[in-house]
């Protein structure tokens, strides 16, 4: 226990479980309950954390955005207007009477009166089994030939073999329409009267324009506002939508950081105590472990019979009172040892003196057991 | 002899400072079996108070972390619900909206309030039942070592008496069967030495050595004083 002379006593990590039934005990019922109140109130927290994330988020997705302006439909697929067709496409004017198979080549007005474009209608029902009523622009800018499928797909289901016999005549109506519209290159059969939604449709639809050999499709970009300052807003609302998305997802983001922040800072606390609670429970323990493991040793040495010097704690230990009441329990015992060889040895000197010992064995014998004690005790204080 | 195993040195044992600073009470009625008693929890108050305020004032600044936490997200979904509101209410005059926006923001700061008042209310009690429960642990260390204390007041007045066990879910158990051990080990030596004496005094007796004798009764009756003396230290 004591420390080697000249060189000061220094703990050793080894020696921290001096009692491991008690410092274990203690301390790892002190984390115990320790970490059983945290997860009580880890769990409350969470729940609560859980809840009013949430509540934030669902506030955060619920919040109105500016719209995002529509974006006018390019997409026709039921539609085609040719825009432009090269006069080499055009095809050389047919005799009404040599047209074949129920196909009738009429000569076309384009409006002006002008026989210069020719509009074939034709209805092929025996090839395809619908009646399309097409109308091309024998030639110029602006006549449109319409392809109108659902309409030819209605006249078709009217006739299959019937178209084949009015072919002539529903062609000849169909040269009919194209000669009235003719002169209005927007028109497409079924216009609905409406300026703005023509022109924006024209703005909108992809210009197709044929060639020798190719056809070329202009699909219309979208500006930021147009030359003409017909979408002054649109980028300036897209952007805005843009940002108030961002902004959502960023509160989201943020909301989410802080319920993760939480959870955490749980797990850290957790750890924290289970770690900590315990290095540090032990460590304290061994404050009082190592009183307690020099007080035994002590202890042992009494058992033993032996009273030698009680030496005084190192510096940081707890239990000095307890120490100072072992100290003065020790020294009393040896005060009665003390006690006990003063009144021994004052018996046997005296029984020296007056020769006991011959006067029976028995007297002798005691006597020897008498010296016996006196040398045990003299020698316990040694 | 008491059979109370807290009561073994009778109504003559002197009231002493325990490790705690108190006074000890004078051992209890004889016959009445020992109770714990709420106002002796804290046996040794800087041993047991110096853990039970550790783990105490750490409990209470976790529980603190984590209710500031919780009422940050809180104040957070509150003040995204009032965000909510005034997008609402943007470019609106109207009373119903002045009226929806002052009343979801009195129920939200009442419901922060009460979040606030119900986490305090929780980490108190936490806090609370821990310090309890602390007291508790660290009297289990305090009881045996408060025990132990008042037999080394008895050794060091010259008093051997018997040692009794320690109540039931006690810790130091151990360290208590060394001292138990101990204290049996010593009190045997000088019970041995002392029925030594009192062979030698009667052996004296029967070889027909006088107390008379000239020069001897006197060491004989200072002898049989110190025998005496020695067995009622023992009792």
């Amino acid at each position: 226990m004591r420390a080697a002379r000249g060189k000061p006593y220094r703990r050793s990590w080894k020696n921290l479980l001096l009692n491991k039934r008690y410092q274990l005990g203690f301390t790892l019922s002190m984390v115990g309950l320790s970490t059983a109140l945290m997860t009580f109130l880890g769990y409350w927290v969470m729940h609560e954390a859980k809840r009013a994330t949430a509540v934030a988020i669902g506030n955060v997705e619920g919040q109105r955005c500016p719209p995002l302006p529509e974006i006018p439909s390019t997409n026709q697929p039921s539609r085609v207007i040719i825009d432009e067709i090269s006069p080499m496409m055009a095809p050389p004017p047919v005799d009404e009477a040599s047209a074949p198979n129920g196909e009738a080549a009429v000569p076309n007005g384009d409006g002006d009166g002008d026989n210069d474009g020719d509009a074939d209608a034709e209805a092929n029902a025996a090839a395809e089994g619908q009646a399309d009523a097409e109308a091309e622009p024998a030639a110029g800018v602006g006549a449109d030939v319409e392809a109108a499928g659902e309409a030819g797909a209605d006249e078709g289901a009217a006739g299959d073999a019937e178209a084949a016999e009015d072919g002539a005549d529903q062609g000849a109506a169909g040269d009919a329409e194209a000669a009235e519209d003719g002169a209005d290159p927007e028109s497409d059969g079924d216009s609905d009267g409406d300026d703005d939604s023509a022109q924006e449709g024209e703005r909108s639809r992809p210009r197709v324009t044929l060639d020798e050999g190719t056809m070329r499709i202009e699909v219309p970009q979208w500006t930021a506002g147009g030359a003409d300052g017909d979408q002054p807003n649109f980028v300036e609302a897209v952007v805005q939508n843009y940002r108030c998305q961002h902004g959502k997802i960023a509160k989201t983001a943020r909301i989410q950081a802080g319920y993760r922040l939480i959870l955490g800072v749980l797990i850290g606390v957790g750890v924290f105590l289970i770690f900590g609670l315990t290095f540090w429970g032990i460590k304290m323990t061994h404050h009082l472990a190592g009183p307690l493991y020099k007080v035994e040793l002590y202890f042992a040495k009494m058992r033993e019979g032996r009273f030698d010097e009680v030496y005084d704690l190192r510096k940081g230990d707890q239990l000095v009172e307890f120490y100072e009441q072992f100290k003065a329990a020790h020294h009393g015992i040896k005060r009665m040892q003390r006690a006990d060889i003063d009144a021994l040895r004052t018996a046997i000197d005296a029984a020296d003196e007056q020769e006991l010992g011959a006067r029976s064995p028995e007297l002798a014998a005691v006597l020897d057991e008498l010296r016996e004690a006196l040398a045990r005790k003299e020698k316990s204080l040694e | 002899m008491s059979s109370h195993p807290h009561s073994d040195q009778g109504a003559k044992l002197p009231t002493a400072t325990v490790a705690g600073g108190g006074r000890r009470p004078p051992s209890g009625a004889v016959t009445r079996p020992y109770r714990r008693r709420l106002s002796n929890y804290l046996l040794n108050k800087r041993l047991q108070l110096r853990y039970v305020g550790f783990v105490t004032v750490l409990s209470a600044v976790l529980s603190g972390t984590l209710g500031y936490l919780i009422w940050q997200q809180e104040h957070q979904a509150s003040s995204q619900i009032m965000e909510s509101v005034e997008n609402l209410c943007e470019g609106v005059d109207g009373e119903a909206c002045a009226d929806l926006r002052a009343e979801l923001g009195q129920n939200l700061s009442r419901h922060d309030t009460n979040l606030v008042l119900i986490m305090s209310a929780v980490g108190v009690g936490l806090v609370g039942v821990l310090f309890l429960l602390m007291v508790i642990m660290t009297h289990k260390i305090a009881g045996p070592l408060y025990k132990v204390s008042k037999y080394f007041d008895r050794m060091a007045k010259g008093r051997l008496g018997p040692v009794y066990p320690l109540r039931k879910g006690d810790m130091l158990q151990d360290f208590y069967d060394k001292f138990q051990l101990m204290h049996e080990s010593v009190r045997a030596q000088f019970q041995q030495d002392n029925e030594l004496v009192g062979r030698f005094l009667r052996v004296c007796d029967e070889a027909g050595v006088t107390r008379d004798e000239v020069g001897f009764a006197e060491h004989l009756a200072a002898l049989e004083a110190h025998r005496a003396g020695r067995e009622k230290s023992l009792e």
